[in-house]
């Protein structure tokens, strides 16, 4: 998990972190789902994702 | 019975609540932020929805966060190793409270203002100062209705009020916190001040 998280570390909040969709809802004072990707994607059992 | 309890009843409570909560549960404590979840009420608990489908094993989130991660950047930067993945980021914040939490607090606050007041006895209103300043009735009502708007305002523009940036912020010394509470305490004593010399009260 690590390294996968790693690259989204990376990418996100090293480099393009105003693009980072939690950051963003952050900013505005707005709940984040715990596994939400900061590219919005939500991490659930049945694989759906929004 | 006198109306007030000793002052330092209330800087017990109000020194030590913010310190135990940011001890135990690793958060900043502010009743402005508890209180704008109530605006925010259907978003949160979609957010409870979302956080209660989450895998519960180790595995299954394994697998899910390395498909999410293949499909954004390619399955060889996956599977590379990251510096950033081993570097250390210091102490994190723990999860949010959850919004039945912040409600319980809200409403355990309302009860213990409702208790206090039936101990201490009939409300003493605003004071005289108050009612010498601004009179009785519409005029004051909207008075107080107008210091309520711009404390909202200012506690959303700020991220923050007197309890997170004053209690929560500046215990911890937080740089941030202390330029708030020096700008909003001296804003309200140069108010008061103000008001106190043109109205004579």
């Amino acid at each position: 998990m690590k390294a996968s998280l790693g690259v989204w570390t990376a990418f996100y909040c090293d480099n393009r972190y105003s693009d980072c969709v939690r950051y963003q809802a952050a900013q505005r004072g707005k709940a984040v789902p715990d596994l939400m990707l900061p590219n919005g994607k939500i991490l659930r059992v049945s694989g759906e994702r929004t | 019975m006198s109306a007030y309890w000793p002052w330092w009843t209330g800087a017990i409570g109000l020194g030590v609540l913010p310190v135990a909560y940011w001890l135990v549960l690793r958060r900043p404590f502010g009743v402005s932020g508890l209180l704008g979840r109530l605006v925010t009420v259907r978003e949160e608990l979609a957010v409870a929805r979302d956080n209660a489908a989450a895998p519960r094993s180790e595995d299954a989130l394994d697998e899910l966060l390395a498909a999410a991660t293949a499909e954004q950047f390619g399955r060889e930067t996956a599977a590379q190793p990251s510096r950033s993945a081993a570097v250390a980021r210091g102490r994190p914040l723990g999860p949010r409270v959850g919004i039945l939490d912040a409600f319980a607090f809200l409403a355990a606050m309302a009860l213990g203002g409702l208790a206090a007041r039936l101990y201490a006895g009939p409300a003493q209103g605003m004071g005289e100062a108050f009612a010498r300043a601004f009179g009785g009735g519409a005029p004051a009502l909207g008075v107080l209705l107008a210091g309520g708007i711009l404390v909202g305002a200012g506690t959303t523009i700020a991220d923050g009020c007197s309890t997170g940036h004053g209690l929560t912020g500046s215990s911890r010394l937080q740089p941030g916190s202390l330029v708030a509470t020096a700008c909003f305490m001296g804003a309200a004593m140069g108010v008061s001040m103000l008001i106190g010399w043109r109205m004579g009260v």
